[in-house]
């Protein structure tokens, strides 16, 4: 069978399957397995069984039910309330109020649980009536929660840049400490949209006026201080060396069970939900990796991987332009399929590309979780617009919270391209590591 | 599978009834062992930390390694994915795209089901025959470990084929119940084919 032939065939059985709702994981399978067979007859699904066990029995994916456990304690041991109050008194002084807590605490808190959407939700029921009963502006709400829910995934520890790592074979500790940097400017560039938009029009985000003795303050600190220690503690290990991503996790599942025990929500309902949880979510994502593999497998055994790539290099085309072409179709399909799928169905097809084009695989995964947290924002299928929208009541219009979350989706556009022409926001801590593991 | 027994079923339905009632009793003792399987995938979360937590705190406080931590992690996490995988999937864990398929309602989607369920089922016929045959290769050929321990690799790599044959049963089960929805829409059996069951 010639390439274009075969590649036909391949696309339209992918297409084919995932559109009529074959799950991804079996979609993926069941191409790679078709395209294995085709090329080279049933001698090459003997690959089978070496695919599987070496793209699973892997210490770079070993972290991913680590910090999925730690995050689900971290979920419910009750911490949550308690340091969005905390946020919420050292923060009130900026333009913007209760809605620059909302940014904070939702990154640092979906950068501990792991979580984007339970982030969004945990917060977001703590916060969105009191918001409206002090006469935030509804759109204002739900695209703080939406956005700054957002940045988890890319303020480590990130389960989709292990994933990530797993298939372009990069240091988990260098993609870590690479997601630092942006997930903090992009932090700064919501509050700073948010305070803009505050001093333009007071009226969108009331000042709250009430006031907070110094012993108040200080005892919220004690409620800050956990969740910025435990990310810092995993970061820090992973960037002095201390540790491999793999330890850092198992030594965070250890502090969340000291953060649970100190909120008195260690007990055994919350250890057992969080590693059923970390079972159900582990599962889902890395049988999709095993499939992503196979099915990869199939396009280099076929030589369709290295035929595509010589033909896009072949177009000479300006490195900015593939980028762009790349933003637009994790755009387009951000907006039909959740993240993590995304990105283990395109890059089989897209990491041989960008190798040969050049990109630095560490910038290009930064970019990349960027791109998924544009989808995780976009409709129909924006997972934090849903979940926002489900739990924000009777009267909660869908429009308002796509609309509230569009303008953190064009600073994000712009800070993809601002990433372009200043690489280093993203690569110049992992330069100064000494070790990566 | 979800069945219950029909009430005031009529006499020509009977031998329908009793496929099932049997069918129903095999898929309560495969979601047994599903569900035990699950326990054996949680508890490998569970051993890992052990296992990596103790590394750390010998190597940084008494300069000394289990060595064994890189290579178990790797084999705990496979027993993880596989044992766990016919758990997840009907617990509505596996992902797919809704777009189209979320707007088919009734007897149509009965139909969809069956089809790509069955697609799914072939596909893992075939998985799981490549798997066990991997499997029983490595172990015929002695293969081991290339860390100290010298484990036999088909110790760690059993969990592929027993997490596979399960996965493959929850999806045949499931092309059943479609099936059984596509031609009999108000017989005993429900559509709800990914309901959660808590077990624990």
């Amino acid at each position: 069978m010639s390439l274009v032939a075969f590649s036909a065939v391949i696309v339209g059985l992918l297409f084919v399957l995932l559109a009529s709702g074959v799950w991804i994981a079996i979609a993926l399978m069941t191409t790679g397995m078709t395209g294995l067979y085709i090329e080279g007859g049933a001698r090459t699904l003997l690959s089978l069984g070496s695919i599987s066990w070496n793209s699973i029995n892997s210490f770079t994916l070993s972290p991913v039910p680590l910090f999925i456990v730690m995050g689900a304690i971290i979920l419910r041991c009750g911490i949550a309330e308690r340091f969005y109050a905390a946020l919420a008194i050292w923060l009130r002084f900026l333009p913007g109020g209760l809605l620059q807590s909302n940014v904070v605490a939702c990154s640092v808190f979906a950068a501990a649980c792991g979580s984007s959407v339970a982030t969004a939700g945990t917060i977001g029921t703590v916060t969105i009536p009191e918001l409206r009963q002090r006469g935030y502006d509804t759109r204002m709400i739900f695209g703080s929660l939406a956005a700054g829910g957002t940045l988890g995934i890319l303020i480590p520890p990130s389960i989709v840049m292990i994933i990530y790592c797993s298939i372009v074979e990069v240091s988990v500790a260098k993609l870590f400490i690479a997601g630092v940097l942006p997930g903090l400017l992009l932090a700064a560039l919501f509050m700073g949209y948010i305070a803009l938009r505050g001093i333009m029009n007071p009226a969108l985000a009331p000042a709250d006026t009430t006031p907070v003795s110094p012993a108040e303050r200080m005892r919220a600190l004690f409620d800050i201080v956990p969740l910025f220690g435990l990310i810092l503690f995993v970061m820090g290990s992973i960037y002095l060396g201390w540790a491999t991503a793999t330890e850092a996790a198992a030594i965070g599942v250890v502090a969340s069970f000291v953060i649970a025990a100190m909120y008195r929500g260690l007990n055994w309902a919350n250890v057992k939900e969080a590693h059923l949880s970390a079972v159900k979510t582990t599962c889902m994502v890395l049988i999709i990796v095993v499939a992503a593999q196979v099915f990869s497998y199939a396009l280099v055994y076929s030589g369709l991987s290295r035929s595509l790539t010589g033909w896009v290099i072949s177009l000479d085309l300006p490195k900015f332009v593939l980028f762009l072409a790349i933003v637009v179709l994790y755009i387009f399909l951000g907006c039909l399929i959740d993240g993590s799928s995304m990105m283990l169905l395109t890059l089989p097809v897209l990491f041989p590309i960008i190798t040969a084009a050049g990109f630095d695989l560490i910038w290009f995964g930064v970019a990349v979780v960027v791109l998924i947290e544009i989808g995780m924002i976009t409709p129909p299928i924006g997972l934090n617009l849903f979940v926002l929208h489900g739990i924000g009541g009777r009267g909660t219009q869908f429009s308002d919270v796509a609309m509230g979350a569009l303008p953190y989706v064009i600073i994000m556009l712009c800070f993809l391209l601002v990433m372009w022409f200043a690489p280093g926001i993203a690569l110049w801590l992992p330069d100064q590591m000494t070790v990566a593991r | 599978m979800e069945m219950t027994s029909p009430e005031g079923s009529e006499t020509d339905k009977a031998p329908v009834s009793s496929v099932v009632r049997i069918a129903g009793a095999v898929d309560r003792v495969a979601r047994g062992i599903e569900t035990g399987a699950m326990v054996l995938s949680a508890l490998a979360i569970a051993v890992t930390t052990v296992i990596v937590c103790a590394e750390v705190v010998l190597r940084s406080f008494f300069g000394i390694s289990t060595l064994i931590s890189a290579e178990y992690a790797g084999y705990l996490l496979a027993a993880t994915v596989y044992l766990g995988l016919a758990w997840t999937f009907r617990n509505g864990g596996f992902i797919r795209v809704e777009l189209l398929h979320g707007a088919i309602m009734g007897r149509a989607a009965a139909i969809v089901n069956f089809v790509i369920a069955g697609i799914a089922t072939a596909t893992l016929v075939i998985y799981t025959y490549y798997i066990f045959n991997f499997v029983v290769f490595t172990e015929a050929s002695g293969a081991t470990s290339i860390f100290i321990t010298r484990t036999p690799l088909w110790i760690p790599m059993v969990v592929m084929p027993v997490g596979s044959v399960l996965l493959t049963w929850a999806m045949f089960s499931t092309m059943l119940r479609a099936a059984f929805v596509a031609i009999w829409p108000d017989g005993p059996v429900r559509l709800d084919d990914q309901s959660a069951e808590d077990f624990l």
